[in-house]
């Protein structure tokens, strides 16, 4: 027997019999069947914040902790976070009926100091209708073109991820003032 | 010194007869027709596609594919309307590793490349946006054309079932290459490659072939 031979009877030995045709087609038919979409629960495709603060001798930006945190959209009495305590990341929904939104952010502070301790952030984008799904309909995404902020607690903002997808990526780091008790 | 010289010898004589030749390669055409597509409609029937094959044996274990098809999709929703149409054609090469010992033996085990194009036409007269916060609104997209490059890699097996009638499978992976840049609307379907919002989708297909001798 010449390898061909050899390597023929093994593969077909192992792969090829027509009885195990099934057996072969089973699970990849399981394998398409996971491949399905399946309905995802969004209404909103929301911009996702994280807050950090740049640490000596970190490599990294360093994951930051807000005490508390109240968010409403400018123009809107509704709050999206009420005085949330111990926050890290938040989840703004933009505006798909505009191509600006944007959301004012109120830190904690002493009494004397609250109305200072807050800060506004405009979002510019371009609003992109995706149809999900023959079940979900249709949902906007976004691409973010820049983010402006006033600069009372919020020192920097550094846009990671421009495409805002029901990816859940994080898509804006937020760099606050730190206190670093020299002052 | 002579026995050894004879038993060489009569081991040379048996050589050639335990050398396969594999059998020549004799002419034909597979037709073969998509049936994943056919159950997919099962599943989400607004999404209509055929899809028809050909491939052919032109060297020795060497099969030139052509593949094609039509996309149809329709959906009229309480949140949206959405309609597309268009057509794909995949074109490339299958090696079968398995090679053909014996004339009896035509089962495949194959790995292959294919360069595949699409186009179609889509819109969107109506859908709506629902924002719970910002207030929910409604939209249109006028009719507008796409088009997809890409390149897909394969591997799968055909099995000769009965004479001449062949089912097999495939799984692909597909790499974009080039497509509709900034487009109003990504397309839910593009034909012959998948859901439009998959980057780079695996995907596996289901076939029945017959093959026909020339």
């Amino acid at each position: 027997m010449n390898t061909m031979m050899i390597a023929y009877n093994y593969i077909s030995g192992l792969f090829l019999g027509k009885r195990l045709l099934l057996v072969i087609l089973l699970p990849v038919l399981l394998i398409s069947c996971l491949n399905e979409e399946l309905c995802e629960d969004v209404e909103t495709v929301p911009v996702r914040i994280g807050f950090y603060a740049v640490i000596e001798n970190e490599e990294e930006p360093v994951n930051l902790i807000v005490d508390s945190l109240k968010v409403h959209g400018l123009g809107k009495d509704s709050l999206i976070y009420n005085y949330q305590r111990n926050i890290s990341r938040i989840e703004l929904p933009l505006n798909s009926s505009a191509d600006s939104s944007a959301f004012i952010l109120y830190f904690p502070a002493p009494p004397e100091f609250s109305h200072l301790a807050k800060d506004t952030i405009w979002f510019y984008y371009e609003v992109l209708p995706t149809l999900i799904s023959m079940e979900c309909g249709f949902v906007s995404f976004f691409e973010l073109k820049e983010v402006k902020h006033s600069r009372m607690f919020i020192d920097s903002i550094f846009i990671e991820e421009v495409s805002v997808t029901n990816i859940l990526d994080e898509h804006i780091k937020i760099f606050p003032f730190i206190d670093d008790g020299d002052n | 010194m002579v026995t050894i010289s004879v038993t060489l010898s009569a081991q040379n004589e048996q050589e050639p007869d335990t050398l396969v030749k594999e059998p020549a390669v004799v002419p034909f055409i597979r037709l073969g027709f998509d049936v994943s597509s056919v159950a997919r409609a099962f599943t989400e029937p607004e999404v209509r596609q055929f899809e028809i094959s050909a491939d052919s044996e032109l060297l020795r274990n060497w099969f030139f594919n052509l593949e094609g098809g039509i996309l149809m999709v329709n959906s009229e929703q309480e949140s949206f309307t959405y309609n597309a149409s268009g057509f794909f054609f995949r074109t490339g090469v299958d090696f079968n590793l398995l090679g053909r010992p014996h004339a009896e033996q035509n089962d495949l085990v194959l790995i292959g490349f294919r360069y595949a194009y699409s186009s179609l036409w889509h819109e969107a007269p109506f859908y709506l946006l629902d924002n719970p916060y910002w207030g929910s609104h409604t939209g249109s997209i006028d009719r507008s054309s796409y088009y997809a490059h890409w390149v897909e890699f394969a591997g799968g097996v055909k099995t000769e079932v009965f004479k001449n009638f062949f089912l097999g499978w495939t799984l692909r992976t597909r790499i974009p290459l080039v497509k509709t840049k900034d487009p109003e609307i990504q397309p839910y379907y593009i034909g012959g490659f998948g859901q439009g919002k998959r980057r780079a989708p695996v995907m596996v297909h289901f076939s029945a072939f017959y093959k026909l001798g020339l």
